[in-house]
């Protein structure tokens, strides 16, 4: 892969072309990185590529090796592993809330104590997710409690 | 990151409510203690203290509740049960636990209803002290992390 970087003096935008023979796999993750430095994300849904901003994201959860992605209005998939997710997304206000699940902190509506010390949450969806006891005590750290 | 529970945790639990149990019984056998111990093994030596044997069947009855708590306070056994179910299960448990205990080590007379009444108060005193103490500490845990989840979307 080349990489040229062309700095002008007189370019009103960073703009960020990519040259090559076809979409691979590879190609695909670049994209998705640099709609991510730009808060949005390429994800799928029935074979159909589409671009989400980061912030409406509710929660990420990883089944079977696959990533979903949540909004409020629809899910979609995305190719990154939960990880590379984390990774990308930590600096946006997203938190490991399970070993499976990342959440948007200001997506969540409400959260109280559960058993376990574990926390459980209420997304702005309805829907709950449990923090579990491994991740509790960072979220508290990270909320200053 | 928390770091995982060991044997060393759950044998702390065993040994505070064995302190603390151990404690009360002591009280009570420098107030009651001569008047019972004709009528109950727990009071055999009166005001004196508690012997031998008694502090090692209230050890029992410590790793007994240390068990039911592991049993239905974590969902690593019982996954799916809500809360007020989850208390009351383990307040049965407790109370068939120390049934047993008492028609074993004869702890006090089972026809003697001034026993059973002193039991049912202090069990029930016992249950809704440490009921409440645990809903107001989540009360006042939930509001802290309710709030302090406000002002990071305020931050944000």
């Amino acid at each position: 892969m080349k990489i040229s970087i062309n700095i002008n003096d007189e370019a009103k935008d960073t703009e960020i072309a990519i040259s090559c023979s076809q979409l691979t796999p590879e190609v695909e993750k670049i994209i998705t990185t640099l709609r991510m430095l730009n808060q949005q994300l390429v994800v799928m849904k029935d074979s159909e590529n589409f671009i989400i901003d980061v912030s409406d994201i509710i929660f990420i959860e990883a089944v079977d090796r696959k990533t979903f992605v949540y909004t409020s209005k629809d899910f979609y998939e995305s190719k990154l592993k939960l990880y590379e997710m984390e990774e990308r997304l930590c600096e946006s206000g997203f938190f490991r809330a399970s070993k499976s699940v990342l959440v948007q902190l200001r997506h969540v509506k409400s959260l109280k104590n559960d058993i376990d010390r574990k926390i459980r949450l209420t997304l702005e969806n309805g829907e709950q997710i449990i923090v579990s006891r491994q991740y509790a005590e960072e979220l508290k750290k990270r909320l200053g409690v | 990151m928390e770091k995982k529970r060991t044997i060393f945790d759950y044998l702390g639990q065993v040994l505070m409510i064995f302190g603390i149990t151990i404690l009360i019984l002591n009280v009570f056998c420098v107030v009651f203690g001569e008047n019972a111990k004709e009528i109950s093994t727990m009071f055999a030596m009166g005001s004196d203290g508690i012997s031998v044997s008694t502090s090692f069947q209230f050890l029992l009855v410590s790793i007994i509740v240390v068990v039911l708590r592991f049993l239905f306070f974590t969902d690593s056994i019982i996954k799916n049960m809500s809360l007020p179910v989850r208390t009351g299960s383990m307040y049965v448990a407790i109370i068939s636990v120390i049934l047993v205990m008492n028609w074993v080590f004869g702890w006090f007379p089972a026809d003697m209803w001034q026993a059973w009444l002193g039991f049912v108060l202090s069990f029930i005193v016992c249950s809704v002290v440490s009921t409440i103490t645990v809903l107001v500490k989540d009360k006042l845990e939930n509001e802290k992390m309710q709030d302090a989840l406000k002002k990071y979307k305020q931050e944000k």
